[in-house]
């Protein structure tokens, strides 16, 4: 397929990948996918590199008319995607058809809707990605949200299509983003920078997700965080996760396209596995935090991976 | 016999989340403090440690990002503790000094009269003291390449604008607490902004975005209006062969 014609944008649709990963001694944000499980799900199951490039639709999604036959796929949040109209499903490949229009509906579950298209989306790298950073309006399709008219290109696919259709995930693989669930975190590293109550009261009290919330960061708002000594500190490193609580007392979890420095206590940090559940927040769902160790989180991240490795094995024996 | 840094004792070991471990040094600014880190990723680096993906270098901190199913946790702040001894001024990277033309005064200086004001120094002397001497840069970081560099001479030392502006020009050169620093892209900003450059030091589309990184200095040199306002990609190869090569 040489490209996919945006008809409609939707709210707000960029292309994404894994992020720039190897540039924030630069002070370079990693942007790349919200919820990076969804975005390499969707790449697998098309046949795609996970780390390929794809349609990151945001609460309302956008209209697509494909140029060629392809294979589709469509992840993360429910937005009600349809095929000329009649509703098709998500986590599994599609087989599309010249000119047939790809819309969306409501936001049914989620906010964070991915869509993989068998070949990736090939606009040109941009220090070692294809993330959009709209904010330095560089990366994606020319640094910024897709717009009506767009036509986004397309790479070649390494399948027939035939190959690649119809392929669905285990039930197990799917990440379930209606149940509510806790939203686990490493404390640390200024945890001891707030009262006791404090951190009892955060690990204990729902937090809602306000307006405020976008890529960069969430900015939450319920019971207010004392500090022993203050709220700032020295500037140092923040990454995706990190839960920073100025002055104010409210947490804010910084997120894909967050800065890389910053000067306020860290409470703790957002652990891997559970940062695709926060990028499927919305403004006024609620999050309730609980604090796990580093170890834990570390076994939790290597089972995922595991299945992933899986599902990258599937894609390689397509290739023999 | 290589000398001893004494500012890395005392380090402390942390987690931040599940893929980055920090290193926290002592607690203040410091060339001395900032110099040990420098030292310890370069060491670190020279390990080939597997399972590391990037190290960030911060005032006081070395920010570690690691592949947890390579290397756990405890098992890198193990191996890195080992390395602690044998920190040494002979590993902190040999650093560069970076020439940065800038335009003073007018409308390129929007916060000169006030500084002027505030420190009792006259619009001439906050500038001649701005660019008498070279900063040391002791971190890239926040958005595409802002410079964190110091120190600057304590007459000019001033708390950030209380009212910060909601847009600040692209190439904006400004002053904060002991710091200066450049604005690499256009942002809101609350520093005293006090002169201009046409050079641009962060380019995404560039094998190396960064004109500094941490560890470099960063010198002013004052030019013309004029000057400014013909700068091109040639006049620049003329700089940087002139002055950074």
């Amino acid at each position: 397929m040489e490209f996919v014609k945006v008809v409609k944008p939707g709210f707000f649709t960029t292309v994404q990948d894994l992020g720039r990963l190897q540039y924030q001694n630069l002070g370079i944000s990693t942007s790349g996918a919200m919820d990076g499980l969804s975005l390499r799900l969707a790449n697998l199951l098309v046949g795609n590199d996970e780390e390929d490039a794809a349609l990151e639709a945001t609460l309302i999604g956008p209209k697509l008319r494909f140029a060629a036959d392809g294979v589709i796929a469509i992840t993360g949040g429910d937005l009600s995607p349809a095929l000329n109209g009649i509703p098709v499903p998500m986590w599994k490949s599609i087989r599309i058809r010249q000119d047939d229009e790809l819309s969306f509906g409501n936001c049914v579950t989620g906010c964070r809707a991915y869509i993989s298209i068998a070949g990736g989306i090939e606009v040109p790298p941009i220090m070692g990605s294809r993330s959009t950073y709209f904010r330095g309006h560089y990366g994606g399709h020319e640094g910024r949200a897709l717009k009506i008219g767009d036509e986004i290109p397309i790479g070649n696919c390494r399948f027939n299509l035939y190959d690649i259709e119809g392929r669905r995930l285990q039930p197990g693989a799917i990440p379930d983003y209606r149940t509510d669930r806790p939203i686990r975190f490493i404390p640390g590293p200024q945890a001891d920078a707030f009262t006791q109550e404090s951190f009892e009261w955060f690990t204990s009290r729902p937090y809602d997700v306000t307006n405020e919330s976008d890529r960069m960061g969430y900015r939450l708002q319920g019971q207010q965080l004392e500090h022993v000594n203050g709220a700032d500190i020295i500037s140092d490193f923040i990454t995706v996760g990190s839960i920073q609580v100025p002055a104010i007392g409210q947490p804010i979890i910084l997120m894909a396209d967050c800065q890389t420095t910053g000067g306020y206590t860290k409470i703790g940090v957002v652990i891997s596995v559970d940062l695709p559940y926060v990028a499927q927040k919305k403004p006024r769902d609620q999050i309730r935090f609980e604090a796990v160790d580093v170890t834990y989180a570390q076994e939790l991240y290597a089972k995922r991976e595991k299945m992933i490795s899986g599902l990258k094995l599937l894609n390689r024996m397509l290739l023999v | 016999m290589a000398s001893q840094l004494v500012s890395h004792k005392n380090l402390k070991y942390v987690p931040l989340g599940d893929q980055t471990l920090v290193v926290q040094f002592e607690n203040k600014i410091s060339i001395e403090v900032n110099r040990g880190v420098q030292a310890f990723a370069n060491l670190i680096k020279s390990r080939k440690i597997s399972g590391i993906v990037q190290l960030i270098i911060t005032f006081n901190s070395l920010a570690i990002c690691y592949d947890p199913v390579r290397i756990s946790f405890y098992k890198l702040a193990d191996t890195i503790r080992g390395l602690e001894d044998q920190i040494s001024e002979d590993h902190a990277i040999p650093s560069k000094t970076i020439h940065v033309p800038v335009v003073f005064g007018g409308e390129y200086s929007p916060d000169l009269d006030e500084v002027s004001a505030r420190t009792g120094l006259s619009p001439e002397q906050v500038i001649q003291t701005l660019y008498s001497k070279p900063y040391y840069v002791y971190m890239v970081g926040f958005v595409d390449g802002t410079p964190y560099c110091g120190d600057i001479d304590e007459r000019l030392v001033l708390p950030r604008r209380s009212n910060p502006r909601v847009k600040v020009r692209k190439g904006a050169v400004a002053i904060a607490m002991n710091q200066t620093s450049l604005y690499t892209i256009e942002s809101p900003g609350g520093w005293h902004l006090l002169g201009w450059t046409p050079m641009e030091v962060f380019n995404p589309y560039q094998e190396r975005p960064c004109a500094l990184v941490a560890g470099d200095y960063l010198q002013y040199v004052p030019i013309s209006a004029d000057e400014s306002e013909r700068w091109d990609d040639q006049r620049q190869r003329e700089w940087d062969r002139e002055w950074n090569s």
